[in-house]
C-alpha cells in the first residue's frame, strides 16, 4: 500500500513538472524533498547566459581530453554514516503528496514510477528511500524529441539529484572547500602575519 | 616536489611531479606574492587599496587591474548581478575573482616551463594537469563544511578547474548584492567544476550568492558541474557531476 502511495506521489510530482508553464514554477507546485522546494531561478533568455571564451594574458591552458565514455567505477566511496548536524524542521508541505515520505514510514529501496504521458512526451522518475525517508529523485525519462518540450525542460524539469553527505575515507591529493570559519581564519592569519612582520 | 606556503592569506600548495627542482614552484610563489601586493585589501599600500582610497585615476590602473575589473564586469553581467565586486559601502573587492585568475595564470606559467603533471591549490581553488606521482588522475576531496577534518566527496577533475565557495561571516565578500543585509545560510558549500579554475571560481562565487537557486544556475550553464551542500547536510549535484566522480 505504501509502495503504491509513493508511486502515486511520484507520478503527481512528475505531472506537476510536465504541466508547468515554460519558465518558473510556483514554489507551492513543487514537491518537497527533504523539506526543501526545488526552485529554479529566472534565466535571462531561453537558452541561459552565454558562457564567454576567456583569453587570459598568459598562454591558455590546453583543453583536457574530454572522454565522456562510460567508465567502470573503481573508486571506493564509503557509505559510513556520519554524525548529522541538527536538521531544520520541515515546513508544512502545500501538497499532501510527499508529506508521508518525510515521516519515515516508507520501506527502503529504489522505486521506479511508470512512464507517464505528460502531453509533451513521457516522464518517468525513480525515487530512492533510505532510512524511511525520500532521499533522491532521479528523472529516467523526460520529453526530449520535440522542440517545445526541450524548451520546457530547459527551464522547468529539474535533473538535480540529492543525497545526504557521507564521510569518505579514500586518499586524495588536494582538498577543496570552505569551512564555516574560513573568513575568520583568513582575517586572523592576516593579522598574525602582520604582527610577525612588525 | 611539493611545497605549501601561506600566501594571499591562505595556504597555497604546489606539487610538480617527477622532479625535486623547486624553481618552477618558486616562480609561482613569487607570482602570487606580486598578486597579493597588488590586490590585497588588507594591505594599505596595495594598488586596490589606493584605488579604493581615491588615489589612482582610472587611466593609471595597471594592466592586471584593468584585466581583473573587465572580467569582474563581464561576470556581473553574466550572473545578473549576483557577482559584483562593489561592496555596499562603494569600495571594490575583487578577491572573489583574483584567486582563480591568479591560479590560472600560475598554471600557464608552469606549462610554459614545460611542466606537464602538477596541481596548484590556493585556498581550496585547484587547477591540476596530467597525473599525480603514482601515475593516476589527480584526486580532489570536497571538505565537509561541518568538520574541516573530513571529506564528503572525492572528485577527479581530469584537467578541469575546481573552486568551492562557502559560508562566510557577514561582512566578508560573499553576500547577495541584491539584498546585502540578508545572511545567506541555506547553502553552506558550493563546489564548481569548470573548464578551468578561473571559470570555476567566478561562477562559484556568483552561484553561491544565489543561495538555493545557485545549483540550478550551474545546471543550465554548459560545461560546468556543481555540488552544493546545505545546512542540513543534504547535497545537490548537477546532472553531469558524476562524470567527475570516477577516474579514467
Amino acid at each position: 500500500m505504501r509502495k503504491i502511495a509513493l508511486s502515486l506521489a511520484v507520478i503527481a510530482a512528475s505531472g506537476a513538472y510536465a504541466w508547468s508553464e515554460a519558465g518558473r514554477l510556483a514554489a507551492e507546485d513543487l514537491p518537497k524533498i527533504g523539506g526543501q522546494a526545488l526552485v529554479l531561478p529566472a534565466i535571462s533568455g531561453e537558452s541561459g547566459p552565454v558562457v564567454p571564451v576567456i583569453a587570459p594574458v598568459a598562454a591558455p591552458l590546453p583543453c583536457p581530453a574530454t572522454d565522456v565514455g562510460i567508465v567502470v567505477a573503481t573508486a571506493q566511496q564509503s557509505t559510513a554514516p556520519m554524525p548529522r548536524p541538527a536538521r531544520t524542521p520541515a515546513p508544512a508541505p502545500a501538497r499532501v503528496t510527499l508529506a508521508a515520505a518525510q515521516q519515515g514510514q516508507y520501506v527502503d529501496g529504489v522505486y521506479k514510477g511508470p512512464a507517464v504521458d505528460a502531453h509533451y512526451g513521457l516522464v518517468q522518475v525513480q525515487a530512492t528511500v533510505q532510512g524511511g525517508q525520500l532521499v533522491n529523485v532521479e528523472v529516467l525519462q523526460y520529453p526530449s524529441h520535440r522542440r517545445t518540450s526541450r524548451r520546457i525542460n530547459g527551464s522547468a524539469l529539474p535533473k538535480l539529484v540529492k543525497e545526504a553527505i557521507r564521510v569518505q575515507s579514500g586518499q586524495v591529493d588536494a582538498i577543496s572547500g570552505a569551512t564555516l570559519t574560513s573568513a575568520a581564519y583568513r582575517r586572523s592569519l592576516s593579522i598574525a602575519l602582520a604582527k610577525a612582520n612588525a | 616536489m611539493r611545497e605549501t606556503r601561506i600566501q594571499m592569506g591562505m595556504p597555497v600548495t604546489i606539487e610538480v611531479v617527477g622532479t625535486e627542482d623547486a624553481a618552477p614552484a618558486q616562480a609561482v610563489f613569487g607570482y602570487f606574492d606580486a598578486v597579493d601586493r597588488r590586490f590585497s585589501t588588507y594591505k594599505s599600500d596595495s594598488e586596490i587599496s589606493a584605488i579604493n582610497a581615491g588615489r589612482v585615476r582610472p587611466e593609471a590602473y595597471s594592466l592586471a587591474m584593468q584585466e581583473v575589473f573587465a572580467l569582474a564586469e563581464q561576470t556581473r553581467r553574466e550572473t545578473d548581478g549576483f557577482f559584483d565586486i562593489r561592496r555596499p559601502d562603494g569600495t571594490l573587492d575583487p578577491s572573489g575573482l583574483v584567486k582563480g585568475w591568479a591560479i590560472q595564470n600560475a598554471a600557464a606559467l608552469l606549462i610554459e616551463r614545460g611542466v606537464e603533471n602538477f596541481f596548484i591549490d590556493a585556498g581550496g581553488d585547484i587547477q591540476s594537469a596530467g597525473r599525480n606521482s603514482d601515475g593516476i588522475d589527480w584526486r580532489v576531496g570536497i571538505r565537509n563544511p561541518f568538520d574541516a577534518e573530513e571529506i564528503v566527496k572525492i572528485v577527479f577533475p581530469l584537467g578541469h578547474g575546481v573552486a568551492t565557495s562557502g559560508s562566510y561571516v557577514r561582512g566578508d565578500h560573499i553576500y547577495d548584492p541584491h539584498a546585502p543585509h540578508e545572511v545567506l545560510e541555506t547553502i553552506v558549500s558550493l563546489t564548481v567544476i569548470g573548464p578551468n579554475v578561473l571559470e570555476a571560481d567566478r561562477f562559484a562565487t556568483a552561484a553561491f550568492a544565489m543561495g538555493q537557486a545557485g545549483i540550478a544556475f550551474i545546471e543550465h550553464l554548459p560545461g560546468f558541474e556543481a555540488y552544493a551542500i546545505d545546512r542540513a547536510g543534504i547535497a545537490t549535484r548537477t546532472s553531469g557531476f558524476d562524470r567527475f566522480t570516477r577516474p579514467t
